[in-house]
């Protein structure tokens, strides 16, 4: 059997900065400023601020830092409150199938402000993090999870650590082999509340605490992550261990970054952008709308249609408390329907007014999810997210806009910059978040406490 | 014929270019799997995907690999496309075990693309 903890447990100890290509150090910079961003426009939504209260209450103060708000709290505490936060909107982003940003950023920027570590440590632990995410997301790709709820954090969170804590590559193994003991996987029930904002957190909180546990000297399984009685062969019903180490160090899994422009699933972004579209181009009366219909590979009727069948439906069982507005994050209706009314989709877009606004809803039950064929064709074998969105007007008229792939891919990249300084000017003034901004840019030239002080008010 | 055997025997007749265009890629772990697809308190069929038919055949299997099994309302709305089979399970109305997770996670993607999609030739 291939020793593929023990590979790439050493290959990460032994990674320097200076290995990593250029390109892919500017992709981490994106990284920071989309999901930093993320977190600035989610942090102060209810929830957020109700996890930084709980996890005061269980917790002291340690020398790590809330984005935004600025508590501290230990590594792990601010790596779950900004982990929780970059989630809670599905604001974040995912190389090749898995949703990276949201557990390695946390997990880096805490624990490198614990350690003190400088900005060149940071960065190369973040470009680790994305390759331990993407590989691991992709050698259980052929099993029953897709997209956010691949189940595969508590590998690339506890290498994260390792190498900002300053494990070698024996350190490496003893950590994730304590952090994939208990391992987790998504119930999809929970992602009807404020529990799938934790799907991130929760790995973080463990390959820290385990991080630390191994630079002690506790003991992990050897070989944990190809076992046969291992993790990914815990958590997915098939695995592709090849996909772990093929073209490691050569094809780097941080160029597959796609960042969200929108606070949506994945799967639903290019739905958005199409009608976003055609709504500047024929200046529409959302009023006059007939009907809505999005064509879309199956992924998307998969996740857009989740909780459909709920009874009573998602929007009774919203005002009945027993839901928040998380599911409408992985519905296409809803969405859809927020966009054209607001011409815009922020966070702003699942506030409760917007929730409970009537025509909204009565516009969104006249979206109906179609597969196209081409475009599904295009998602399974090009990993394209494409769209095709058709409105029919009231007064007969037909609009037709086809997004063959999402706006924030390596192919068609979007501003991260500007929605770093939309989230970040929250908290501080325009030339403050400037500033922020110009210390990604820069980062190697600096540490991370430095840049953590900067990025909260 | 009810809707469930309707669309069933749709679904068989074109199977081999049905399925070139839906089950495809990491979708292709349906292939070889037997699923008992049930109306709760009605009709059933035992159908396994292979690559080249769709066999068909009414009555349950003893030994299959997943078990679907809604009420008619439900089967409705997935064979409309309306809804998926994962939806139905969010929903809390169609348990499985575990180890029925897979099969069924590829065969909800497949029939809302059967409902929904219309093939180009």
């Amino acid at each position: 059997m291939t020793d593929y903890t023990r590979q790439l447990s050493e290959w990460a100890a032994g990674l320097r900065y200076e290995d990593i290509p250029d390109d892919c150090i500017a992709m981490a910079k994106e990284q920071l400023h989309n999901v930093l961003g993320a977190i600035f426009l989610s942090t102060e939504a209810e929830s957020a601020r109700n996890l930084i209260a709980a996890v005061q209450d269980y917790e002291a103060a340690g020398p790590c830092t809330v984005i935004g708000t600025g508590e501290k709290m230990t590594p792990v505490g601010a790596a779950v409150v900004n982990s929780f936060a970059a989630q809670l909107f599905e604001y974040e982003d995912w190389v090749l199938a898995s949703h990276a940003g949201a557990s390695v950023l946390p997990t880096a920027l805490a624990v490198g402000e614990a350690a003190g570590s400088d900005g060149r440590a940071v960065l190369t632990a973040i470009v680790i993090g994305n390759e331990l995410a993407g590989r691991t997301g992709r050698a259980i790709l052929r099993g029953a999870y897709l997209g956010n709820s691949l189940p595969n954090h508590q590998v690339d969170t506890s290498f994260i650590a390792s190498k900002l804590l300053g494990l070698d590559a024996e350190g490496f193994e003893n950590a994730v082999g304590l952090s994939c003991f208990m391992a987790m996987e998504s119930c999809p029930v929970g992602f009807l509340t404020d529990a799938k904002g934790l799907i991130n957190s929760l790995p973080a909180q463990v390959g820290i605490t385990t991080a630390y546990m191994a630079r002690r000297g506790l003991k992990g399984s050897r070989g944990t992550i190809e076992h046969p009685a291992g993790y990914l062969w815990t958590v997915s019903e098939d695995v592709d261990l090849t996909q772990l180490t093929v073209g490691l160090g050569e094809d780097w899994v941080i160029r597959s970054l796609r960042s969200k422009p929108y606070p949506i699933c994945g799967y639903n972004i290019a739905a958005i952008e199409g009608a976003l579209i055609l709504r500047r181009r024929h200046n529409i009366d959302p009023a006059q709308i007939d009907s809505v219909t999005v064509y879309a590979p199956a992924s998307t009727l998969f996740a857009g249609t989740r909780f459909h069948s709920l009874q009573p439906d998602v929007f009774t069982q919203y005002e009945q408390g027993c839901v928040t507005h998380m599911p409408l994050l992985f519905d296409v209706p809803y969405p859809v329907a927020a966009a054209l009314y607001d011409g815009t989709l922020t966070p702003d877009q699942f506030a409760h007014e917007k929730i409970m606004d009537q025509a909204i809803r009565d516009l969104a039950s006249r979206v109906t999810l179609r597969v196209d064929e081409g475009l599904n064709t295009a998602y399974y074998n090009q990993f394209k997210f494409g769209s095709r969105i058709e409105i029919t007007l009231k007064s007969g008229a037909h609009l037709v806009e086809t997004v063959e792939d999402m706006p924030g891919s390596p192919a068609n990249p979007f501003d991260v910059r500007e929605k770093f300084i939309r989230g970040a000017t929250r908290f501080m003034s325009q030339e403050r978040a400037q500033e922020a901004s110009a210390l990604i840019d820069r980062l190697e030239t600096s540490d991370v406490r430095m840049l953590m002080a900067a990025l909260c008010r | 014929m009810s809707d469930l055997e309707t669309f069933l025997r749709r679904v068989e007749a074109d199977w081999p270019q049905i399925a070139a265009a839906t089950v495809t890629n990491r979708l292709t772990l349906l292939y070889g799997c037997l699923v008992n697809m049930k109306v709760a308190g009605g009709e059933s069929f035992a159908v396994t995907f292979l690559q080249d038919r769709l066999i068909v055949t009414p009555g349950a299997d003893l030994r299959p690999n997943a078990v679907v099994e809604m009420s008619q309302a439900d089967w409705q709305d997935v064979l409309s496309g309306r809804a998926g089979i994962m939806s139905v399970i969010v929903a809390g109305r169609c348990p499985y075990p575990k180890h029925h997770r897979m099969p069924i996670a590829k065969l909800s993607l497949v029939l809302q693309t059967l409902a929904t999609m219309e093939l180009s030739s």
